[in-house]
C-alpha cells in the first residue's frame, strides 16, 4: 500500500536508490566471499612451499653430506688408471 | 482487509491459443477478473505500442481496471515498478500478459501461502500443451525452473511439484508479494530489464530473511515468449553472478532431482 505523501516518482527513484544500496552490498559480499575464498588458496600454497622448501634444504644437506664421504674416497692415481684399464677393457670386449 | 494490486505489463500483443486469436492482455485481465475471490485492482502499464483498440477494450472490462502508460523502451523492472508506484493494495501480484487462470481459487490461495514472514509466493504454470512452464525455480546448477517441461500434473519425485513448499526463487510471470516487501528492497532492479529480475529480487528478499513459497494449486497457463521474444544477454549473466553467484550455487531448496 503506498504511502499517499509520496508521489509515483519520488517512489520510484527512492526504489533505484534502495535497490542500488543493495545491489552494491550484494557485490562487495560477493567480493568478500572470493577474497577469502583466495586468500584461503595463497594461505594453502604457502603451506606446500613451505613443505616444499624444508625437502629441498632437506636434500641439499643430505647432499653435501654424500659430497664429503666422496671427497674423502681414497681415490688415488694408480687407482684411475686401473679403474680406466678395466673399462677400456670391458668396452672393447663388448664390441666384439 | 487484504487488497491486491494486480500488475500486469503489455504491449497489447495479438496471437493464437487453441487455434483461435486474442489478444492476451484482455484475456489475461478477463480471467482474472473472473476468478480473483479477494479485493483486487488491475494495473495495465501499457507500452507505447499498445493499440488504441486494445487500452479502450481493457478500459471496458471493468472499473477495476485502470491503465498506466509507459512511453520509453521496454524494461519489464521498470514497468513493474511504475505499476506498483501506481498501486493501491497490500499485496502486489506480477502477472504477465500472455497467461491465463486455470485454477478458480488461485489468489486466494497464493494470499493463503503469503503468511508471516513470506516475501513471495509463486505459481504453477503451464504451456498451452499442459507442461510444466514453472514449479519454483531452481539455482544450483544453473537458474532453471523445478521440472520444467513434465506433463503438468507430474508430482517429481517425492510429490515435490505437488506441494507448497519454500523455494529459491519463483518466477515473475506470476508472484505475489507484500507490498511493504517490495517497498522494503527497492522493488524490481532496473538493471536487470528482461531476465533475472525475478531472481535477483527473491535473492535480495531471501537475503534480508523472507521466504519464497511455491503454490502448486495456484494453477495459471503461461504462453510464454508468444508476447514478448526472450533472449538472455551475457551482461544479466555477469550482473546476477556478480550479485549473488556463491548464494545461487547453494540452493538449498533444490533436490538432487525432481
Amino acid at each position: 500500500m503506498s504511502d499517499s505523501a509520496e508521489t509515483p516518482e519520488q517512489r520510484l527513484a527512492r526504489w533505484t536508490a534502495t535497490d542500488a544500496a543493495l545491489g552494491i552490498a550484494a557485490e562487495a559480499e560477493q567480493l568478500e566471499s572470493k577474497l577469502a575464498e583466495r586468500d584461503s588458496e595463497i594461505d594453502d600454497l604457502r603451506a606446500r612451499l613451505g613443505q616444499l622448501t624444508n625437502r629441498v634444504a632437506q636434500l641439499e644437506a643430505e647432499n653435501a653430506d654424500m659430497r664429503r664421504v666422496a671427497s674423502r674416497v681414497p681415490f688415488t692415481s694408480l687407482a684411475r688408471r686401473v679403474y680406466r684399464r678395466v673399462r677400456s677393457t670391458a668396452a672393447r670386449r663388448l664390441r666384439r | 482487509m487484504t487488497m491486491v494490486s494486480v500488475i500486469v505489463p503489455s504491449i497489447g500483443t495479438t496471437g493464437e491459443v487453441g487455434g483461435e486469436g486474442r489478444t492476451f492482455v484482455v484475456e489475461a485481465v478477463r480471467s482474472v477478473l473472473a476468478s480473483a475471490k479477494v479485493d483486487i485492482e488491475v494495473i495495465v502499464v501499457a507500452g507505447r505500442e499498445m493499440p488504441a483498440v486494445v487500452a479502450d477494450e481493457l478500459d471496458q472490462l471493468s472499473p477495476r481496471v485502470r491503465l498506466v502508460d509507459h512511453r520509453e523502451a521496454f524494461n519489464f523492472s521498470t514497468v513493474i515498478n511504475l505499476g506498483a508506484a501506481h498501486a493501491t493494495g497490500d499485496h502486489l501480484l506480477m502477472l504477465n500478459d500472455d497467461t491465463e487462470v486455470i485454477s478458480p481459487d488461485w489468489l486466494r490461495l497464493m494470499l493463503d501461502a503469503c503468511g508471516s514472514g513470506v516475501g513471495a509466493v509463486g505459481a504453477k504454470l503451464v504451456f498451452e500443451n499442459g507442461t510444466l512452464q514453472h514449479a519454483g525455480h531452481t539455482y544450483r546448477t544453473s537458474l532453471d525452473h523445478v521440472g520444467f517441461g513434465l506433463p503438468g500434473n507430474s508430482p517429481g519425485r517425492n510429490g515435490v511439484l505437488t506441494k507448497r513448499r519454500e523455494v529459491a526463487g519463483v518466477t515473475a510471470a506470476c508472484m505475489l508479494t507484500p507490498y511493504f516487501v517490495f517497498d522494503a528492497v527497492g522493488g524490481l532492479t532496473t538493471r536487470l530489464p528482461g531476465n533475472y529480475n525475478d531472481v535477483d529480487y527473491c535473492m535480495k528478499l531471501r537475503m534480508a530473511g523472507w521466504s519464497i513459497v511455491y503454490e502448486p494449486a495456484a494453477v495459471l497457463y503461461h504462453f510464454e515468449s508468444q508476447s514478448r521474444v526472450a533472449g538472455i544477454k551475457p551482461e544479466e549473466i555477469e550482473l546476477i553472478q556478480r550479485r549473488w553467484l556463491t548464494h545461487l550455487v547453494d540452493d538449498p531448496f533444490t533436490p538432487a532431482a525432481v
